[in-house]
């Protein structure tokens, strides 16, 4: 009995295992721009979202950024598709099914840029 | 070890001096001109004095130093001076600016708080003079009395542009001020040179300036009213005059929070300011050295 349910969560495992790697393989998601330079609190910009899979018909496209977002219905294949985000964090977009069983995710990374002034002498010019 | 540290440390003196005067053109100072958008903070502890040439005044120490500077947009407050750019280039910028005059510091009467706020913002104070002392003889002509009793002269604002140009590791600037405070009508103008050089975490400058005060000005400050003659100072009517100066910083930078910092000026008053009862010397030296904290 103990042998039996221990070759059948092995096979759980590994079923599970399989099929998440053969979503990974075939699924692809990528942004553009894919990263963010900002002197301001927050990166606010409009990206665009190509993705594919062969895993499903339909997918979701979930973005984490100041709040989480779900687009669904989508089709297994899609181009330019436009979202506006803003985050003060990297942002996050995921391939999902309908299911939400992840399928393929990136990132956009978000970089604060100091302005630079120029001043009138050195810092700590004393006389 | 402290003979290997000894030899470190020679080495790189020489190398530095070597670099300063073999290679003069091999770093760009540009960082050192700028600043970081936004507030910054800071604080030194150590040793310096503003001279004070003022007679029988006592020199302003310095000790405690704090910076405080914002640089938003176009405008930037840096301790006593607040600063606005309209025009910024690549190698030049003109801008606005008002600051606290100097020539007043000495004869405030909270002038080693007021000086030690009002020398980080960079702009050149006038050097100073040691203190009179009862045997020193006076100069000619001369005549001097009870200086806790002359007139009182108030702190003044000047506001004026500056123009600034880089030039390699150059800086020239041409600068021209009124009276904002209207105690004095004066104006005062300067034209300064300082070349910059920064190897490694060393930053050294050198720079040389020259100041004009109109006669309203160096009048207010270094004349004698009827009161001053009356409590025994001789008559003396301030002139348009000359401030030469000579300048050197040396920094060392531990970290981007502590380093060194020292500066030294050498300052001449011409006779229009020397001359005067109230001062005791033309020849200026100011210093300071200490540790720094940045925030």
């Amino acid at each position: 009995m103990l042998r039996t349910n221990s070759f059948l969560l092995m096979m759980l495992i590994l079923s599970f295992t399989l099929s998440k790697l053969a979503f990974a393989e075939s699924s692809h998601i990528e942004v553009t721009p894919s990263n963010c330079v900002t002197n301001e609190q927050d990166c606010v910009m409009n990206i665009k979202v190509d993705w594919f899979t062969e895993a499903t018909s339909t997918v979701c496209i979930r973005v984490t950024d100041q709040q989480v977002r779900l687009f669904c219905q989508k089709p297994k294949q899609g181009h330019n598709f436009l979202i506006a985000v803003r985050n003060n964090r990297n942002i996050v977009l995921e391939l999902l099914t309908e299911q939400l069983i992840p399928l393929e995710s990136t990132e956009i990374n978000v970089f604060y840029q100091n302005i630079k002034k120029r001043r009138r002498d050195i810092a700590w010019s004393i006389f | 070890m402290i003979v290997n540290s000894g030899c470190s440390i020679g080495l790189r003196i020489i190398l530095l001096l070597s670099t300063l005067y073999l290679s003069p053109q091999a770093h760009s100072t540009a960082p050192a001109y700028l600043a970081d958008e936004g507030l910054s903070l800071g604080i030194s502890l150590g040793y310096g004095q503003l001279d004070n040439p003022v007679y029988n005044k006592g020199d302003i120490p310095l000790y405690v130093l704090p910076r405080v500077e914002l640089f938003v947009g176009d405008f930037s407050f840096a301790n006593t001076q607040l600063t606005w750019t309209p025009i910024t280039r690549e190698n030049y910028q003109l801008s606005v600016f008002t600051q606290l005059n100097e020539d007043g510091l000495y004869f405030a009467k909270h002038s080693a708080a007021l000086a030690a706020i009002r020398t980080i913002s960079g702009r050149p104070p006038m050097g100073s003079i040691p203190p009179a002392m009862g045997d020193m003889p006076p100069t000619t002509q001369k005549r001097r009395g009870d200086i806790g009793s002359i007139s009182n002269r108030k702190l003044s604002f000047m506001t004026g542009a500056e123009a600034l140009y880089d030039w390699q590791n150059w800086r020239f600037s041409v600068s021209w001020a009124m009276e904002l405070t209207n105690y004095h009508k004066g104006l005062q103008g300067a034209l300064s040179a300082q070349r910059l050089y920064k190897i490694d975490q060393h930053l050294l400058l050198l720079g040389i300036e020259v100041q004009h005060l109109n006669r309203g000005l160096v009048d207010y400050y270094y004349g004698t009213s009827q009161q001053d003659v009356q409590v025994g100072f001789s008559r003396f009517e301030g002139r348009s005059s000359q401030k030469y100066g000579l300048k050197a910083s040396y920094q060392y930078h531990f970290s981007q929070q502590w380093q060194f910092i020292s500066d030294v000026k050498y300052q001449r008053l011409s006779s229009g300011i020397a001359d005067s009862p109230l001062i005791n010397d033309s020849n200026l030296l100011s210093f300071y050295a200490g540790i720094a904290w940045n925030y």
